[in-house]
């Protein structure tokens, strides 16, 4: 996106203006909405009801955004991603069945189907595996795995990642937050697809206890 | 269990769940998949329980989306809708009408001054929602600076790539304050110094955002340290522990706020 660096003349020492150098400042924790909630408002956007579906966005549209920017990567293509989500939303809120599963897990699935359905059409059109090629042949999976462990910044996520523990943890990381198949799952690792499906198996049901084992 | 090994013997279709879960099988084998899917209720309840525990990969990964699109996602709901909808959240979106992409050009600052009543609104949606399972802490608590900040009607996003990786910031003029968010591979500065944050004026002048202590390394997100009016850019440098009052390094990034 923005110019990057290069832009130091921008930086013209001024002696106008003192100002102390701060403490660090303060951490983010972003607050992910409650599950009840979000289905009472897929409730009435299902009625039509477009103040809810408003509210509906401005609850979730972080999380959907966040999610859609890190498995697409490219920022207008994740921009297009969210919008998409959302009119998936407003027109298909009536499918949503609470008694299958809450409305948090319903909008992100969506959302991921979404995102790892766009990065595919983009790789096959234009052969844009060289993202992940190039990086592949450049870092070993672990860093990968650790990159995308880093961006996970809540501490909470991080505890339900840990008590996935490893090699589960990068199997769930690359599938999901990278989007690869688990056969590309397997190739990364250098497992066989067997083993990558395991893993992934695994790692969910772990996460799967880790959630309902006392967390929430 | 339906045991329906209908395509390829040998192999169970019920361990295509949890890759299924995670839309990490390939095309083929999701079509396969979800037409087992349709016939064996016990992989539906299967794949309906590992959706949920994904819910948990994505959480923390939360970026606001540009204010402007808000303000097209309810639009063109409003004209599916029949047209009825254009006062759809007259009463909390003050979007600005310039371009959600950052631009890449260095022209003046575009950042203007919001009326304050958009950061609460935005604000009491999220901790309403918020109540609930995550409790009465969101509800009652003040909510988090870097939330209000990323989570304002007017937040907007800016990045600039670094070796390292992207580097973004979170600018809300209503808010008045900025979210930086570093590389997710940093490295730690040389010993003896320290990554100090720069809010950069029009002219060219710089004052301190703050001087990045090993939390913020570790988390990889902060709140910038004073107010964004008059910033057109916001730079990182590399200084001496502890921070200076003036750069005395160029900056290694340099994100242009508009």
């Amino acid at each position: 996106m923005g110019q990057a660096s290069g832009a130091g003349s921008l930086l013209t020492p001024d002696p106008t203006h003192h100002h102390e150098p701060g403490t660090a400042a303060r951490l983010a924790a972003v607050p992910p909405p409650a599950r009840n909630d979000l289905a009472e408002l897929l409730a009435q956007v299902a009625e039509g009801d477009q103040e809810s579906f408003a509210d509906l966005y401005d609850a979730i549209a972080p999380r959907v955004h966040g999610l859609a920017r890190r498995v697409v990567r490219d920022p207008a293509m994740a921009e297009e991603v969210t919008q998409e989500v959302f009119l998936q939303v407003w027109r298909e809120a009536r499918r949503f069945d609470p008694s299958r599963g809450s409305a948090l897990s319903w909008l992100l699935t969506l959302t991921h189907r979404r995102a790892v359905d766009r990065v595919r059409a983009e790789q096959a059109q234009s052969d844009r595996l060289h993202r992940y090629e190039s990086r592949s042949s450049t870092t070993p999976y672990d860093t990968t795995a650790e990159q995308a462990t880093q961006r996970l910044e809540a501490g909470r996520v991080r505890r339900a990642l840990d008590g996935v523990g490893e090699p589960h943890r990068s199997a769930l990381e690359l599938a999901y937050l990278e989007g690869l198949t688990h056969q590309e799952v397997a190739e990364r690792t250098g497992v066989p697809l067997g083993t990558a499906k395991t893993r992934i198996r695994d790692g969910l049901g772990k996460l799967r206890h880790a959630m309902t084992g006392g967390e929430r | 269990m339906n045991d329906r090994r209908t395509h390829e013997p040998g192999e169970d279709l019920h361990d295509l769940a949890a890759p299924y879960a995670l839309d990490a099988l390939d095309d083929v084998e999701r079509e396969r998949f979800e037409e087992h899917l349709s016939a064996c209720a016990a992989c539906r309840a299967e794949v309906a329980e590992l959706h949920e525990a994904a819910v948990a990969l994505s959480e923390g990964i939360e970026v606001a989306p540009p204010a402007d699109l808000r303000r097209r996602v309810l639009e063109q709901v409003a004209t599916e809708a029949g047209g009825t909808g254009a006062r759809v959240g007259d009463d909390s979106v003050d979007a600005p009408v310039e371009d959600a992409e950052p631009s890449t050009t260095s022209g003046p600052a575009r950042l203007r001054r919001h009326p304050r009543r958009t950061w609460w609104l935005a604000a009491a949606a999220t901790v309403v929602v918020g109540a609930g399972a995550w409790g009465a802490v969101e509800l009652l608590g003040p909510q988090d600076p870097a939330t209000q900040i990323v989570q304002a009607q007017d937040a907007r996003e800016y990045d600039a790539t670094t070796p390292d990786g992207n580097l973004t910031v979170v600018a809300s003029a209503a808010e008045d304050a900025a979210v930086l968010r570093l590389p997710a591979e940093l490295d730690a500065p040389p010993g003896g110094q320290a990554y100090q944050a720069w809010y950069v004026g029009s002219d060219g002048s710089a004052r301190s955002a703050g001087v990045l202590g090993p939390d913020d390394l570790e988390d990889g997100e902060t709140v910038l340290e004073g107010a964004l009016t008059g910033a057109v850019a916001v730079a990182v440098t590399v200084e001496p522990e502890g921070g200076s009052q003036q750069p005395t390094s160029e900056p290694f990034v340099v994100v242009p706020l508009g």
